[in-house]
């Protein structure tokens, strides 16, 4: 693009606001671009640390992979979008639509975040809940011979009541 | 090709009877016709490729309201079925398997291809332009594509139907829709596309209500039709696209096996209920206010009086948009959410309460004293009224915790959002639809069959309905196809009643066919109305809506301003800007001059009222 000589007429100050595009400098885009690859490989390089045991963020690992990744978009949108030097009631109604965002996981947080409040039963994980049923499984098995050993009608019980149906 | 500019050649067809707007009497649904040497196919072709091709909001609007129409009486049958069921314990001519599909069906087809666009796109897009004085809505093309992408969501939906059907439910629920076999893809797919639609049509209305509104057609001239649309919109803008993410992740759990919803691969199956929800509750107010819309027009004109409080019907509108954001838990107190977000759910599900009793309040004052005509569309409205309350209120009760743990999947929530959206958005609609249907086809309904259609309909919908808040509250469960001998005596009084409801729907049915070829022709402004599409063009009105572009002098409720004074229509009354205004320009002569559109220029300047071309 930055060698398709009729682009620099863009540059003209005369004809500046007529287009509505802000032509950035290449120096700017590339900036923005180097930051942005940074950004990556420091997500990824955390990932990988943490995963060895190199670092530990516990319960910070998901906000700051979320707060690397909200400032890559928000790079992406001020420079590549063009935001930072459009309408500012565009740039308005982006942020809402952030906040928009923010109410989706703010709420959905105040449940998954608060399951086992107030003595709760709360949601088991399945499979907890079929290595329970294994157990039982097992248990019943081994009681299995103990329990048909026994009769459940003795000798002297069907003189009582009468002879148990046959089988 | 020769640079040479020759003599201008005649391009038009010699096979046009008249000249394009020329035509002795032409209007919004009439093209002009061939010359009498065309035969056969040919001479109805140019009419289907002009609507199927038109970029003109009313033909748009008049597409819709017959799809929709469409949608609702398939859907409507479906739901006759159903409680033909229902009307005896077990199985009479449906298995439980079929039966699951066929209440599926009627719930999606009613909810994603019925309620969703019914007003906005049918009766919106005919009148929000007009009543903007507007020629068309921003972007007409765009307005068309949302026709055509509703039309590939709906053969989606029918792809999907004719495939096996779905049977999770209208609510796509996890963990069983990822399990179940039949054809939940398609049909999700069918919402993610229709969804489209919704936003197509919810930006368009943002933007004509912004930019296109006619000269001195103020914020607080609006009418309440088009703050209810604007309130929609952003709705529609907002919320929708969460329902296409969801449809995404529940496919890409289903294809690529990423556990998202499903425990068994790490998945959240409440994190699903979080994301429908996120949108149907928000999509409830999608379907409710555009029929608040109607009702506020329609009481005003009814009442032959301002709508009291119009600023805070307004207003309220936009509140209930906000707010409807924040409640959706309320659909899961049972669903294992945590206790804390069951109760924020809860308390802000109360103050949703409030501008919906703002609403109620102000309608039933704005007939305080009004002088009431109970003409069809008031008679719906009031129905509307009074079936919307206990919609609401219902709602209300089931906001609260522990009464819904007790009432949750009973027929009391049937019962419930039956209120809102059939008592509520579909009696606005019909309301809506007497209303203007003089002004979209330039003929009169029959208004006794209107006004005994409404009776029976309102008795018919409170008798199969009102049975269903008492069965619910009794323990029956919905979505079950047989029950307990128990509640039998109440399902049969439901399904009795859903006959005299399809009865009455039935009638409104034959009405709009009677009128289109027997009705009386219809004035411009046979209600007395204030509004710019009442007092600024004919019945039906011209391709272009408008000669001029309208100058709005008054509120849109002003029937002082219009009506009173010496009869002269002069209009000084009112907010006393009514009459002439300094500065406005001279009107510009008419071209048509003589022609039966002719209006004349106190028309266009709002102080007369417009002649169809019947009077
Ligand atoms: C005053 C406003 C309203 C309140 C407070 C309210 C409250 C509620 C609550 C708490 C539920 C959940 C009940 C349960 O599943 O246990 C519910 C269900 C429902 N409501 Fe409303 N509601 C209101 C208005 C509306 C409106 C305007 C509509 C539609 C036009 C609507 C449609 C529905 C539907 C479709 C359901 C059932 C969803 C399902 O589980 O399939 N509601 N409502
Ligand atoms: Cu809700």
């Amino acid at each position: 693009m930055a060698d398709h000589p009729h682009d620099t007429s863009a540059h003209d100050p005369a004809d500046h606001g007529h287009h509505g595009h802000h032509i950035l400098s290449s120096g700017i885009l590339l900036k923005v671009f180097g930051a942005l690859i940074f950004l990556t490989i420091l997500t990824v390089v955390l990932g990988l640390m943490e995963r060895s045991g190199t670092i530990h963020l516990g319960a910070l690992s998901v906000p700051v992979a979320l707060g690397i990744a909200g400032v890559k978009a928000t790079l992406v949108a001020m420079f590549f979008m063009a935001l930072k030097y459009d309408n500012k009631v565009n740039a308005l109604a982006f942020s809402l639509s952030l906040v928009f965002l923010a109410v989706f996981f703010i709420f959905t947080f105040l449940d998954t975040g608060f399951r086992d409040t107030f003595d709760e039963r709360s949601a088991t994980a399945i499979d907890e809940v079929e290595m329970q049923e294994l157990q039982l499984q097992q248990r019943t098995q081994e009681l299995q011979p103990a329990f048909e050993a026994q009769p459940l009608v003795l000798p002297g019980d069907t003189a009582l009541i009468g002879a148990p149906p046959a089988p | 090709m020769s640079t040479v500019a020759t003599a201008p050649v005649r391009t038009e067809p010699a096979t046009r009877a008249y000249p394009p707007g020329h035509e002795p009497v032409h209007h919004y649904l009439l093209e002009p016709g061939p010359g009498p040497d065309v035969r056969g196919f040919a001479r109805v072709w140019p009419t289907i490729k002009a609507w199927a091709t038109t970029v003109d909001h009313k033909r748009i609007g008049v597409m819709y309201l017959f799809t929709v129409s469409l949608f609702f009486a398939v859907a409507g049958i479906a739901a006759l079925g159903v409680r033909a069921e229902l009307m005896n314990p077990g199985s009479d001519f449906l298995t439980a398997d079929q039966y699951n599909r066929l209440f599926t069906f009627h719930g999606v087809v009613m909810v994603f291809l019925f309620i969703v666009p019914s007003i906005p796109a049918s009766l919106g897009n005919f009148a929000l332009p007009i009543q903007l004085g507007a020629k068309d809505v921003a972007f007409p093309k765009l307005n068309l594509a949302s026709y055509y992408i509703f039309l590939a969501g709906a053969s989606i939906a029918l792809y999907a139907i004719f495939t096996g059907g779905i049977d999770t439910g209208w609510t796509f629920y996890t963990p069983y829709s990822d399990t179940t076999n039949t054809a939940v893809l398609p049909m999700t797919l069918a919402v993610f596309v229709a969804g489209f639609a919704s936003i197509l049509t919810g930006i368009n209305f943002i933007v004509t209500i912004h930019k296109m509104r006619a000269p001195g057609l103020t914020w607080n001239r609006l009418p309440l039709f088009i703050w209810a649309l604007y309130a929609v919109s952003i709705v529609q803008i907002l919320a929708t696209p969460v329902i296409g993410i969801t449809m995404l992740l529940l496919a890409m759990e289903r294809f690529l096996n990423i556990g998202i919803f499903d425990p068994a691969l790490g998945g959240d199956p409440v994190l699903f209920q979080h994301f429908f929800w996120f949108y149907s509750h928000p999509a409830v107010y999608i379907m409710i206010l555009p029929a608040f819309g109607v009702i506020s027009e329609l009481m005003g004109v009814f009442s032959r009086q301002k709508v009291f409080g119009y600023r805070a019907i307004a207003l309220s509108s936009v509140a209930i948009a906000m707010l409807g954001f924040f409640v959706w838990g309320h659909h899961m107190f049972v669903s294992g959410q945590s206790p804390l977000s069951s109760i924020v759910f809860s308390v802000i599900t109360f103050l949703i309460g409030v501008p919906s009793g703002i609403k109620v309040l102000n309608w039933v004052a704005t007939m305080y004293k009004g002088s009431v005509w109970l003409a069809t569309p008031m008679l719906y409205a009031l129905a509307f009224l009074f079936l919307f309350t206990i919609g609401g209120l219902t709602g209300i009760m089931v906001g609260a915790i522990g009464v819904d743990i007790h009432l949750h999947d009973t027929y009391f929530i049937v019962a419930h959002f039956h209120y809102v959206m059939m008592g509520g958005t579909v009696f606005a609609m019909i309301g809506g639809l007497f209303y203007w249907w003089p002004k979209m086809f330039g003929k009169m309904m029959s208004e006794r069959w209107g006004r005994i259609s409404a009776v029976v309909a309102f008795f018919g919908f409170n008798m199969t309905f009102f049975t269903q808040f008492v069965l619910g509250s009794q323990g029956m469960p919905r979505r079950y196809f047989t029950y307990l001998d128990q509640y039998h005596d109440l399902h049969m009084v439901s399904t009795v009643g859903s006959w005299f409801l399809g009865l009455g729907l039935l009638m409104v049915l034959g009405n709009m066919i009677w009128s289109l070829f027997r009705g009386k022709p219809a004035p411009g402004n046979p209600w007395g109305a204030a509004t710019l599409e009442w007092t600024h063009t004919t019945s039906p009105p011209d391709h272009h809506n408008f000669h001029r572009t309208p100058l709005v002098t008054h509120g849109p409720y002003d029937y002082d301003a219009l009506f009173a004074g010496d009869g002269s229509g002069d209009g000084t009354g009112g907010d006393g800007s009514a009459g002439r205004v300094p500065g406005m320009p001279a009107p510009v002569p008419n071209p048509e001059q003589g022609g039966p559109q002719e209006m004349h220029k106190s028309v266009d300047l709002g102080l007369a009222q417009p002649k169809s071309k019947h009077d």
